[in-house]
């Protein structure tokens, strides 16, 4: 079994951080006065994934500093520790510890190991809180604790009865080494051997049954081999009829019965990711109760039928399991798999059976929530660990630069259907009916597919919002405030460049209105406000872009306070500036009004850089500030940063395409508007305004069609320089245009910000508006330029 | 064995585009050579030297293009239906090179490429592999990539260079 493992580290290290991340959510919605038994075995699952793939590929600081949080929260989940704050607090601790350990792993650095043990002993000490406590025999009315309290047992004895499907020892697996792990844990007896490789074994560990499972897990498919108890354990889990555990379960209160396994069988697959997870479950208010369900299977099986389910699926299904020889996971979640045959059943299973692997919660749904209307909390576990299955069998991960292939090879197809469309023109619509009919096909398939691609790149917001409900944790812990983080819209989607992107300004802006917004506890209750204040951070589509809105019901921007600042500093400002005037300054580099810095916010690099990475991204910053009532700071993004909403026009034989957003007018000017300055060109005189002329025929050393600006066209745009007034021969039309890089194989271009595709072939650059207004101010001669 | 081996790399030969700029041919290595297309549709680039000739559509990849003819004062930058463009493919770019015409595909092996000599040539040096003849003719063996990615050729920004 020599098999280089650091093939998978990468894998193993993406999927850490995908339940990290599921951690991190789940312990940020965990209600600390009635903890959901149900989330904490969820980060329990998410923990021992990670413990079990590290310890597998060798990672072993993590799984040690994971299983002292394992230990924890194997506590937690069995009732037998309340949750704390502190706990929380450790734990959000240790998941940074871990992350900070995966990088280190990937990097080949190392991190602070004193932080790791002290995490650590932290953790152990409070597992160790109500070790006293801890029963030795099993809690009433905790099933749970069965099998995994045995640690704590002096020893087990197991009876294992291995039998797989195919002969195991004569192919890749050997038997040698089994046998010495196996006895390495305990005193090992063969009480059977038959052939193709089905043996029985008794074991006598102080190790539990989830330490047993993991040998066996890279030994054969969960299904292949079973483990029973022989001690006197007060719960004889494993009924001879019921040897592998799983079944066809009715759950019904009359059945109680019937439900202690079902517990049981949802226990055993929270204990064991690997294990792919099979059971029968259906709830039965929908269906009449089956009298001998288990009869139908052999061995275990998992179907989960949401509650919600028609009982025409359930027929299907039935079928599936009964067809079913070996272990097929079929998961049903309303939303996801409609039943149709069961085909469709058989294929999931096998697909389920395929990724031994701890099933990766689908990042989209970090905190996914049951649809079902939940009776209990054994019911909702299926359910939950069904959709999640689902959601995980239903996407998968791909390059980004796979992505971006497609979308360059459809935008190819999109110019040379419009290509084929010109060529077409010329020809008689009546004789040639069908090709113009198939070329307006085509256009119609091509505009869709073009959609359907970009719409790969495009991801929820909740990639970028996730991770604030712990930022604004730790920071109002810091500053001894209360405050309630409210999302919304976190479905909106939007491209992945761009989020990557918005984490940075959106941080510094949550920072702000936790550190200058909202005002500490007591002045809150002084001025009648609830004490606790209250963030919300929203997304939404707005026409065709996006805005992000973070707003506070803190104590607003203080207008004297900042023209006073502005005095103090120098910044030009108005005699009487209005509120939005007010407002800019703080984007004022240098620029802060707190009283004291603290290492939150106060240092004056905040909201520059906000409003110049929003520009970059070729989005406005808003502000609304109501003092006494709060801050609303929106962010005006477009959908996406490869394509572009702009207006093409020309001068001399060039296009060119300026972004729409920036356009504000565009005038053809008289005569008497054109003055000069001496030295300092051009300027327009538009409605009482002198605006700066640009001609782009000299910046670009172009042979135009017209010299003089009236009889061309202005086109007056807004730029980091303030109003400047394009001067062009033509404008020709409005349109959308993908953004192409001209670096790839070229370099930047002074005043250029990449090009494009036009509709005949040609590439048009896209002018940098805010670049070309710097060249226009510093003067910079076209000629020294050049290079 | 190994005599045969020896026999078999001493003959092992390469295949080189040879290409004219006026009176001179010139070969490159073929398989930096992406394809060989006509001129046309080129986006002119402001405030470049002259012999960056703009970029171009390549199948949805901005390419850009510089003319060999301009670059080194060879032969005469007519652009017309015969005009050539040669698509290199230089690692992780692309360029277009205009030349007068492509003449043939030759092999050669390492024998056959004598060192240049230093004559300050139209091409430095340092971009030069060496001299060969090919049936009467002499080509002159020029290293594309390092030319091309040279901060002489100015078509790759200053920093990524050392990327390259």
């Amino acid at each position: 079994m020599s098999i280089d493992l650091s093939q998978f580290h990468q894998v193993f290290i993406d999927e850490a951080y995908e339940h990290l991340a599921t951690m991190e959510s789940l312990l940020l919605s965990l209600d600390l006065d009635a903890p959901d038994l149900e989330e904490l075995n969820a980060i329990f699952r998410a923990a021992h994934s990670i413990k079990g793939g590290s310890g597998t590929f060798g990672f072993k600081d993590i799984a040690d500093l994971t299983h002292a949080l394992e230990t924890l929260l194997d506590k937690l989940r069995r009732q037998e520790l309340q949750v704390t704050d502190e706990m929380i607090t450790a734990f959000l601790h240790c998941c940074d510890l871990l992350s900070l350990m995966l990088e280190a792993h990937q990097d080949g650095t190392h991190v602070d190991d004193q932080a790791v043990l002290e995490s650590k002993a932290h953790l152990m000490r409070l597992a160790e809180g109500s070790e006293s406590v801890l029963p030795v025999t099993v809690m009433p009315g905790a099933p749970e604790s069965t099998f995994t309290s045995s640690p704590h047992l002096s020893a087990n004895r197991w009876r294992i009865h291995l039998h797989p499907h195919t002969d195991l020892f004569s192919g890749a697996v050997s038997e040698a080494a089994l046998l010495s792990d196996l006895a390495a844990m305990g005193d090992l007896v063969l009480i059977s051997r038959a052939a193709n490789s089905q043996r029985v074994w008794e074991l006598t560990t102080a190790l539990n049954l989830e330490a047993l499972e993991e040998v066996f897990a890279f030994v054969c498919q969960a299904d292949e081999v079973s483990f029973e108890a022989l001690n006197e354990t007060p719960q004889a889990v494993t009924d001879e009829d019921e040897e592998d555990a799983y079944g066809f379960f009715v759950d019904e209160d009359s059945l109680p019965a019937a439900q202690t396994i079902q517990e049981e069988a949802l226990r055993e697959e929270a204990i064991s990711d690997e294990d792919p997870g099979f059971g029968f479950f259906v709830d039965l208010e929908s269906l009449p109760a089956h009298s001998e369900p288990e009869a139908a299977e052999e061995e275990g099986f998992g179907f989960f039928v949401d509650p919600s389910e028609l009982p025409a699926a359930q027929d299907a299904a039935s079928q599936a399991a009964l067809e079913a020889e070996q272990g097929f996971g079929f998961f049903v979640d309303e939303s996801e798999l409609p039943v149709h045959s069961s085909d469709t059943a058989e294929m999931l299973g096998r697909a389920a059976i395929a990724t031994k692997n701890p099933v990766p919660v689908a990042p989209s749904q970090p905190d996914l929530k049951t649809p079902a209307p939940a009776k209990n909390t054994e019911k909702a576990s299926g359910v939950k660990s069904a959709s999640k299955a689902a959601a995980a069998e239903t996407s998968i991960r791909v390059g980004i630069e796979k992505v971006d292939q497609l979308i360059n090879l459809v935008g190819e197809l999109v110019i040379t259907r419009s290509m084929l469309a010109q060529s077409a023109s010329i020809l008689d619509p009546v004789t040639y009916e069908a090709i113009h009919n198939g070329l307006a096909n085509l256009e119609r398939n091509s505009r869709d597919l073009q959609e359907a691609v970009m719409s790969i790149r495009m991801l929820p917001i909740n990639f970028v919002f996730g991770r604030f409900p712990r930022v604004v944790r730790d920071l109002s812990q810091k500053m001894q405030k209360k405050v309630a983080l409210k999302l919304v819209g976190e479905e909106t989607e939007l491209d992945k460049g761009l989020i990557e992107k918005l984490a940075d300004p959106l941080t510094h802006l949550l920072r702000n209105s936790i550190d200058h917004g909202i005002e500490s506890p007591e002045i809150r209750s002084q001025l009648g406000k609830p004490e606790e204040g209250t963030i919300t951070l929203s997304a939404s589509h707005q026409g065709g872009s996006i805005l992000v809105e973070i707003s506070d019901d803190g104590a607003g921007l203080n207008r004297e306070r900042l023209l006073e600042k502005a005095r103090e500093k120098g910044l030009p400002i108005s005699d009487n500036p209005t509120d939005k005037e007010v407002w800019q300054l703080i984007f004022a580099p240098g620029f802060s009004t707190a009283k004291e810095i603290t290492d939150v916010s106060g240092r004056g690099v905040g909201m520059d850089v906000v409003q110049r990475n929003i520009a970059e991204m070729k989005g406005q910053v808003e502000i609304d500030s109501v003092p006494g009532m709060g801050t609303r700071i929106g962010l005006r993004l477009p959908l996406t940063l490869a394509i572009l909403d702009g207006m093409s026009l020309r001068v001399g034989e060039e296009i060119f395409i300026l972004p729409l957003t920036r356009i504000i007018e565009s005038i053809q000017p008289e005569s008497e508007q054109l003055k000069s300055v001496s030295g300092q060109g051009r300027v327009v005189h538009i409605r009482g305004e002198y605006v700066p002329l640009l001609e782009l025929w000299k910046l670009f050393t172009l042979t135009p069609k017209f010299t003089d600006p009236e009889a061309g066209i202005l086109v007056v745009v807004e730029t980091v320089a303030g109003k400047m007034a394009l001067f062009v021969d033509e404008l020709i039309a409005q349109q959308q245009v993908v953004i192409k890089s001209l670096e790839t194989h070229y370099r930047k271009v002074e005043g250029i910000s990449g090009a494009t595709i036009m509709g005949d072939g040609r590439v048009a650059l896209i002018i940098d508006i805010d670049r070309l207004a710097r060249m226009h101010k510093s003067d910079v001669a076209p000629e020294s330029m050049s290079f | 064995m190994a005599e045969m081996r020896d026999e078999q790399s001493r003959v092992e030969t390469r295949e080189y585009l040879t290409f004219t700029l006026g009176a001179e041919e010139y070969a490159i290595d073929i398989l930096k050579v992406q394809e060989i297309r006509g001129y046309d549709a080129v986006t002119r680039i402001a405030n470049t030297p002259d012999y960056i000739k703009g970029v171009i559509n390549m199948r949805g990849v901005i390419v850009p293009v510089v003319d060999m003819r301009l670059k080194f004062h060879l032969g005469e930058a007519t652009y017309d239906a015969f005009t050539v463009m040669i698509i290199l493919n230089l690692g992780q770019r692309i360029v277009g090179m205009v030349v007068d015409a492509v003449s043939d595909v030759i092999a050669l092996s390492d024998d056959d490429i004598r060192p240049a000599p230093d004559f300050g040539a139209t091409f430095d040096t340092q971009y030069l592999m060496g001299l060969a003849t090919v049936a009467e003719r002499m080509a002159i063996v020029v290293d594309i990539e390092k030319l091309m990615t040279s901060s002489e050729m100015g078509l790759v920004d200053q920093l990524s260079q050392t990327a390259v």
